[in-house]
């Protein structure tokens, strides 16, 4: 997996155009909203995808992120990266969607009136075609949803975002350490849990990390 | 990879990251194999079949994670997001603020309305009770004068007694007279006594002033209690122990004494520099005043115990020992007594209890010819001449000359406690926190 990382110089003119929207908004200006969506939505959308697994709700929940970003954004001061603060509103929103239990549904993720899905899926349809991957996602969030929330969060923004323990730390409001130390054991134990199941695939594929 | 086979592998302990250690190294987010880093794990795990095993897991765990990844949203329904985020962003025109403090205001007017409605049978019973307390109050402490409150009658009155009239001018009181709240009373050149049989008895030295608060068993705010406000001088006070127990109160500065069933001394000396109070027998409870009816406040409560004397000099609090001789009273003391008006000839007024030229020393029970009442005076000698002093006041008070019932009714109080309060002219005006007739 690589984590792709933006240059610092665009990071930092990123930051300030995220500071300017922001602005913009604050003093009135709704269409700022607008563009921060078209700068983030696929950002946003990735988190919570993640974060929630396969569901039809996707859609519903990145219009909550961003109902509740519009209605925080006037509380937003600069403290922290523009972006940092958005992946606290999209993991905050996804675990209530989580805690209501409306993790439900996920299994139409693949539907009939679904296209064709992800470059990975069809990926994986290529590299083992014994190995449905339906079931594949479908058996690994069934073992995300065994393990407690503060360990999941860490293991998805890391393993399946592929986010940074530093922004990772920012976005939670914890520590490094911390995440290091909820990433181990998350990692532990979904690990065993998805061996003990015995849904690990067949063959490896070769993993760059 | 199971326990056994991690027990009868060939693993070298410096080599080997064992059981979980290939995960968390093989999932560390690197820049480089940690095979290819670290040579020695290739050629261990080269020859070691249970890593082999594990490390084959760990990649086929991390394709899990590959490969279990949920599929992106559709073109169509990004485009669904994008107009339901478009229409939010062109409903908003106006500062969220601004609608953020109007929620807030109308949350809290509404708030206040449901408050009101619910708790107003509550606010204006509360209120009728305050108002119905406060005129109870007011008739009870602080009559007017129209309208003079409760009292009780004296049997005896020494002395240079007077009382303020209405129109600020004194005349002396009589024998008989009701004590009532709302009193003014001072002593002139000399010192002066009243009893109030069963209740309490006053001993006003020269130029002593005081406000009689209230006397009354019977008040309507506090039963049994009776108050003093010592406005200057000095002042002797013996309180009867009743049942139910009347609580007695001396007012003195910003400052009051509380006692129940007790004897004790209040001096508003001209030339103090501070608050004091000694105590000889017993305790007495000092604390802020401000009101005498209302209960202490926790924070300031000092309990003076006997022997101990309590000083409030320039905003500093001291609790500190007595002189051994102030402290014992002198219970065995010959009863011969000369009159008040002889007593303050050697205590002047004004001169600083404890000072450097004088101390106060209690010299037991005595009776005072002519009122035929045994007290406990307390005089003020010089330091060094107390047992002259006391043998200059030791005389028989069998010549009181009293019979009979007047002589049953002078009774001394018994169960006296001694304490001496001294309050400087100037924590007091002169018409502070009085509203009685004069």
């Amino acid at each position: 997996m690589i984590a792709a990382v933006p240059d610092r110089d665009d990071a930092v003119d990123a930051d300030a155009i995220d500071l300017a929207l922001v602005s913009s908004y604050q003093r009135g200006n709704g269409h700022a909203l607008a563009e921060i969506y078209r700068r983030h939505g696929r950002r946003v959308e990735s988190v919570a995808r993640n974060m929630i697994g396969p569901s039809s709700e996707l859609e519903d929940i990145v219009q909550d992120v961003f109902i509740e970003l519009q209605r925080a954004l006037c509380k937003f001061r600069g403290d922290c990266r523009f972006t940092t603060w958005l992946h606290r509103i999209t993991v905050n929103v996804s675990l209530m969607y989580l805690r209501k239990g409306r993790r439900r549904g996920w299994l139409r993720w693949i539907g009939l009136d679904t296209p064709a899905g992800s470059p990975a899926l069809a990926r994986s349809a290529n590299v083992e075609n014994r190995y449905d991957a339906r079931d594949v996602c479908r058996q690994l969030y069934d073992i995300l949803g065994k393990i407690p929330e503060k360990k999941l969060v860490v293991f998805v923004l890391f393993e399946l975002e592929g986010m940074p323990q530093e922004e990772i730390a920012a976005s939670l409001q914890i520590s490094v350490n911390t995440v290091k130390s909820r990433l181990f054991h998350a990692r532990q134990e979904v690990f065993e849990l998805a061996r003990s199941r015995g849904i690990l695939p067949p063959h490896a594929l070769q993993v760059v990390k | 990879m199971t326990t056994e086979m991690l027990q009868n592998q060939s693993c070298l302990p410096t080599s080997c990251p064992g059981q979980g250690g290939w995960l968390q190294l093989l999932s560390e987010r690197g820049s480089s194999d940690p095979l290819l880093a670290q040579p020695q794990l290739a050629e261990h795990l080269a020859n070691c079949p249970a890593c082999q095993a594990e490390v084959a897991d760990v990649r086929r765990f991390q394709t899990l994670l590959l490969r279990g990844k949920t599929p992106q949203l559709s073109a169509e329904q990004r485009q669904v997001t994008e107009a339901r985020v478009r229409e939010l962003a062109a409903a908003w025109s106006a500062p969220p603020r601004l609608s953020q403090r109007w929620v807030w205001g109308v949350a809290i007017a509404a708030a206040a309305a449901v408050v009101a409605i619910v708790g107003r049978p509550y606010v204006v019973e509360h209120a009728q009770q305050q108002e119905l307390w406060q005129k109870q109050l007011v008739a009870a402490t602080l009559p007017t004068a129209d309208k003079p409150g409760p009292g009780i009658r004296s049997s005896a009155v020494e002395g240079s007694l007077e009382v303020a009239n209405r129109d600020g001018t004194w005349h002396p009181m009589q024998p008989g007279q009701v004590v009532q709240a709302g009193m003014r009373l001072r002593a002139g050149a000399t010192a002066a006594r009243l009893l109030v049989p069963g209740r309490f008895e006053l001993n006003l030295q020269a130029h002593a002033e005081l406000d009689v608060l209230a006397t009354t068993p019977s008040s309507a705010v506090s039963p049994g209690d009776a108050a003093l406000r010592l406005r200057s001088g000095e002042v002797d006070c013996a309180v009867e122990k009743l049942n139910p127990p009347q609580r007695f109160i001396v007012m003195f500065g910003g400052y009051r004494a509380s006692v129940v069933g007790t004897r004790f001394a209040v001096q508003h000396a001209m030339a103090s520099a501070g608050l004091q109070v000694q105590v000889t027998e017993g305790a007495v409870r000092v604390d802020q005043a401000e009101d005498w009816w209302h209960g202490p406040s926790g924070d300031t409560v000092t309990t003076v115990h006997a022997g101990q004397r309590w000083r409030m000099d320039g905003g500093r609090l001291s609790l500190e020992p007595m002189a051994l001789s102030l402290a014992q009273p002198q219970s065995g003391q010959p009863a011969g007594v000369p009159k008040a008006a002889q007593l303050s000839g050697s205590a002047p007024a004004g001169a600083a209890i404890g000072g450097e030229d004088s101390t106060a020393i209690p010299v037991g029970s005595m009776s005072i010819p002519g009122g035929a009442v045994g007290t406990t005076v307390r005089s003020r000698i010089p330091v060094g001449r107390e047992a002259a002093v006391r043998d200059a006041l030791g005389s028989d008070s069998a010549g009181s000359g009293e019979t009979g019932d007047q002589a049953k009714e002078n009774q001394p109080i018994h169960r006296k406690r001694n304490i001496l309060i001294e309050v400087p002219p100037q924590v007091m005006g002169p018409e502070e926190g009085f509203a009685g007739p004069h």
